[in-house]
């Protein structure tokens, strides 16, 4: 659906994205995670055709996407910054886009009014930030694209909106199978929705990741053991992080759960407990063996 | 689908009209104040002034408001309406749509080309409809609307296409204004600056000849402007024809540099002066080269010094890389290694170009024509005059007899020596060499005379040389149809029709001048009339000349016919006449006796005063435009005016004995 294959792009002399690579399958939403200035809002001009790429392909169903009509048709990008029309309300945004989008499904249209309750007719200068931004959502699901494209989508949103939003977008996701990619610099804002993330840092992608693998994959365990016997290194577990406090030791491991388990019975643990693991401790253990101070990377 | 990609999309106009319709309303006003509104005030008037002949491009029609709307508001349209690319924002925003970069640019295109030409349109239209229902005839025809129609249509589209051609070059809306007038008068701008320069540098070279030639096709803004809505048959229109067609065919050449550049323009440029980063230094370059001749050029003007002229470049040359350098960055603090290493950079380069120039042009200062080569030749004390009679489709009188050219040569051969072209001198030299295969050579000098006197006097007495100087020898007697003879004190005045008595006039004048010597011609005698005449009814002709007391025949024709005494100055007309000795050991700025007299007046030098006439009848011998002498004279006609009077010289040998007398 998106295919990014070694993409360079500088600014002038100061490289902005060095080598990245990614894959976006059909119907999934893919949370690209990064720091300020990590590259994300370039990534994404490129991804939706705005900005030529110097090196690297970017295809966009099956599609180089520079310029590309045809693909730029099914794809919708909401920036970081939002942007309108000088002087336009709503409706007149709508007609704009109903003119540039062939998709345009104008009973999503008033479908979604209802959702949102915002006054077309209004001026769309004179809406607060987060209303804007609930126009901007309204227009972009209104023209019905196999490809969003969202750059820091949730700032300024409540968190009722953010689950209306939330609730319309993996509703298409479910039903027609549209694609979205959504930056943020927040894995808390987007762990409740993505099913793939990926982590930006520097103008390269650190490290891609399933969620649904990842949360399956690594495990928090609490166990003692009766003798001193037990020795993690020796234990043949894939063992991230390990820490013991008097005769307890706490542990991450990557691994089938079954098998760990299966390894632990072994010695005869007197204690031995599954802990809950959130997707930050994931990714913070999994990094920290790289060396990377991830904490700055995610917050 | 596809049908759509290939229509177009009416949001895009909406959008546009919204955004930019203001301009195009402003140009309808604005050409309907100057052009429907000021012909019903015409016809309105009790007295209506006369048409000059210019239809809508006269002064009735306030020509120079029409241009003022004609130079700004296309280029305000090109910059609202691609304003979009210089936001971020706004630029994401117009190419995150499905639609092509070109189809998207060719309609904003689309809808300022209508915006623009509507206002035009519309006004035509209402001159068309008035001149069918009212009599305008005297005010303009349908085929000079048209005209109108045309002109206002193409150079507004070229003025639109330079704006926005400048638009997608640029990231900045404020740089996209000045540069687009920057480009506009660019080509005229530089070849100004450089003809400046190189009449500085290299002997013979004559900047105004290039300058007044060829400018208007230099800038499409000159051109405009250079039009004269005054004075009888010049250009009936602003931009001729073939002018019109030129302009359009450039004009589609920047539509096509300017979608090309859309197309290719990296769109992140938005907010950086210049979108195409490999232009940058080309920019900084340009501004820098031009600043500094801009700067040469006024310090030599003010100054005539190589020393301020140098200077003038530094300084120039330091603005401009300078304030280059400020745009690019967008910040004043440019003060680092890197910038100082850039603009020594350019100094050693253009320090080199300076020195190298007078090589490359060696031949050029050298060459003098070989005589077997020249057909003929004119000579003249300045361009000017050679241009006006070009201007008014005159026969020029060319020098062709091989000895006057060979002559003419002889001094232009001495000029080159003598001359320097950052010193310059008061006496101009303009030569004209029409060669035998049909090219024409020009140059031009100045210098101080005396140093060329001797080959001055060859060609000055030259028949061909007075042919030049004085065309009224070849002014026929039976074209006359008046003569006047004006006193210089203004007290006498002759006119006379009588052809025999203008048959005899003339052919005195001519056997005169014929006959006169280099001083005669240089430092004529006596106070002189001014001599007019009105040919086939024109009083406004370039035959008028000084007829001076050294004219023999002349005078002897005058005394005969008794007009003497009303056409020359006697010494009745002279109130009083001051003598001073002229002072030998002083160092003057300048060397001619006018000059002189107002410094020994300013230093309250007691003077001789004279009233009697026998006294002044023999002072009125002197010589004008001398350089040196012994006693200078001046003439005073009325006690009332004492800033009316005429100087005259004399050298020991010449002046009468009374002054002599006084001053010993």
């Amino acid at each position: 659906m998106i295919e990014v294959q070694s993409l360079y792009k500088s600014f002038g002399k100061e490289a902005i994205l060095k080598d990245v690579s990614f894959h976006v399958q059909k119907g999934s939403i893919y949370g690209l995670l990064g720091s300020n200035g990590a590259g994300k809002t370039t990534l994404m001009r490129i991804i939706a055709g705005i900005l030529k790429q110097k090196n690297g392909h970017v295809r966009v169903l099956e599609e180089e996407v520079f310029d590309n009509e045809r693909i730029k048709q099914k794809v919708v990008f909401l920036p970081d910054s939002l942007y309108f029309l000088p002087q336009y309300t709503t409706r007149q945004m709508a007609d704009y886009y109903s003119k540039m989008y062939d998709s345009w499904d104008e009973e999503r249209y008033q479908k979604l009014k209802r959702l949102f309750q915002l006054d077309e007719k209004r001026k769309i200068s004179q809406f607060s930030k987060g209303m804007q931004r609930q126009v901007a959502f309204w227009l972009a699901m209104s023209s019905m694209p196999d490809v969003l494209i969202l750059d820091e989508p949730f700032d300024g949103l409540d968190a009722v909106m953010r689950q209306k939003v939330r609730n319309v977008m993996i509703q298409d996701v479910a039903e027609r199978e549209m694609t979205v990619l959504i930056s943020s610099h927040n894995l808390r804002e987007v762990e409740d929705v993505c099913d793939h993330v990926g982590i930006l840092h520097q103008g390269e992608i650190l490290l891609e990741r399933d969620l649904d693998d990842l949360k399956a994959d690594v495990h928090k365990i609490q166990v003692a053991f009766q003798e001193e016997a037990f020795h993690p290194e020796a234990s043949g577990l894939d063992i991230l992080h390990q820490e013991k406090r008097g005769s307890v030791f706490l542990l991450i491991v990557r691994g089938n759960e079954g098998d760990i388990s299966a390894e632990m019975k072994k010695h005869r643990p007197l204690v031995y407990d599954r802990l809950p693991l959130t997707l930050e401790e994931i990714f913070i253990y999994e990094m920290g063996g790289v060396g990377y101070a991830f904490e700055n990377i995610i917050v | 689908m596809r049908s759509k990609t290939l229509s177009f999309n009416k949001e895009i106009i909406k959008q546009d009209f919204r955004n930019v319709g203001w301009v195009s309303i402003v140009y309808f006003l604005g050409l309907f104040f100057t052009l429907p509104m000021q012909l019903f005030m015409e016809m309105s008037r009790e007295e209506p002034r006369i048409p000059n002949g210019h239809g809508l491009f006269s002064s009735i029609f306030t020509y120079e408001l029409q241009l003022f709307f004609l130079f700004v508001m296309p280029v305000l349209m090109a910059v609202f309406l691609f304003r979009y690319l210089h936001v971020k924002g706004a630029s994401d925003f117009a190419h995150s749509f499905p639609m092509k970069r070109g189809r998207l640019f060719n309609h904003h295109i689309l809808s300022g080309v209508i915006l623009l030409i509507l206002p035009i349109l519309l006004n035509y239209l209402i001159l068309f409809i008035t001149a069918g229902v009212a009599d305008v005839e005297s005010y303009y025809k349908v085929t000079n609307l048209s005209y109108w129609l045309w002109l206002f249509s193409s150079m507004t589209l070229l003025i639109f296409m330079v704006g926005v051609f400048v638009g997608t070059l640029t990231g900045l809306s404020a740089v996209q204004g000045i540069l687009t007038y920057i480009l506009l008068v660019l080509p005229a701008g530089l070849y100004t600056l450089i003809a400046f320069h190189l009449s500085s540098y290299i002997k013979g070279y004559s900047g105004d000849v290039v300058l007044e030639q060829s400018i208007q096709y230099f800038s499409p803004l000159a051109d405009l402007v250079k039009f004269q809505r005054y004075g009888p048959d010049t250009a009936e229109v602003p931009v001729g024809t073939i002018p019109l067609i030129i302009y359009s065919v450039v004009m589609a050449v920047f539509y096509i540099a300017s979608l090309f550049l859309y197309k290719k323009r990296p769109l992140e440029s938005a907010g950086r002066a210049l979108a195409v980063r490999a232009l940058n230094p080309v920019f900084k370059v340009g501004v820098t080269f031009c600043f500094a001749l801009f700067g040469g050029m006024y310090f030599t003007v003010s100054q005539y010094e190589y020393g301020w002229m140098i200077t003038g470049y530094l300084i120039g040359g330091t603005v401009g890389y300078a304030g280059a350098s400020m745009l690019l960055e967008k910040t004043w603090r440019i003060f680092n290694g890197r910038h100082l290493k850039g603009w020594f950079a350019y100094g050693a380069f253009t320090g080199a170009l300076i020195a190298l120039i007078p090589f490359l042009w060696q031949n050029y200062e050298s060459y003098v024509p070989e005589r077997s080569e020249v057909d003929r030749v004119y000579v003249s004390g300045g361009y000017w005059q050679y241009q006006s009679m070009v201007n008014e489709e005159m026969d020029i009188p060319f020098i062709t007899s091989p000895e006057a050219i060979q002559s003419t040569i002889d001094l232009h051969e001495q000029l080159i020596e003598v001359s320097d072209p950052l010193e310059g001198g008061r006496d101009y030299f303009f030569f004209v060499y029409q060669m035998k295969d049909g090219s024409e050579i020009y140059r031009q000098y100045s210098v101080d005379d005396k140093e060329v006197s001797e080959a001055k006097k060859a060609v000055y007495e030259t028949e061909g040389y007075k042919n030049i100087q004085y065309p009224v020898l070849a002014l026929e007697s039976d074209k006359v149809n008046q003569i006047s003879i004006d006193s210089y004190s203004g007290q006498g005045r002759k006119e006379f029709y009588d052809p025999e008595q203008i048959t005899g006039f003339m052919e005195a004048v001519k056997e005169d001048i014929e006959g006169m010597s280099y001083e005669d011609i240089v430092t004529p005698r006596g106070l002189y009339s001014g001599v007019h005449f009105t040919v086939d009814g024109d009083p406004d002709n370039p035959f008028h000349f000084q007829l001076h007391l050294s004219f023999e025949k002349t005078m002897d024709w005058l005394k005969q016919e008794g007009f003497y005494e009303e056409a020359m100055t006697l010494p009745e007309d002279i109130h009083r006449a001051d003598v001073y000795r002229w002072p030998q050991n002083h160092d003057f700025p300048h060397t001619d006796a006018r000059f002189i007299l107002d410094r020994l007046k300013e230093a309250g030098v007691e003077p001789l005063e004279v009233k009697g006439n026998e006294e002044i009848g023999s002072l009125m011998e002197g010589q004008s435009n001398q350089e040196k002498g012994a006693y200078i004279v001046a003439f005073y006609f009325d006690e009332r005016y004492s800033d009316h009077y005429e100087v005259l010289s004399f050298d020991n040998g010449q002046a009468p004995g009374f002054i002599k007398e006084h001053f010993e």
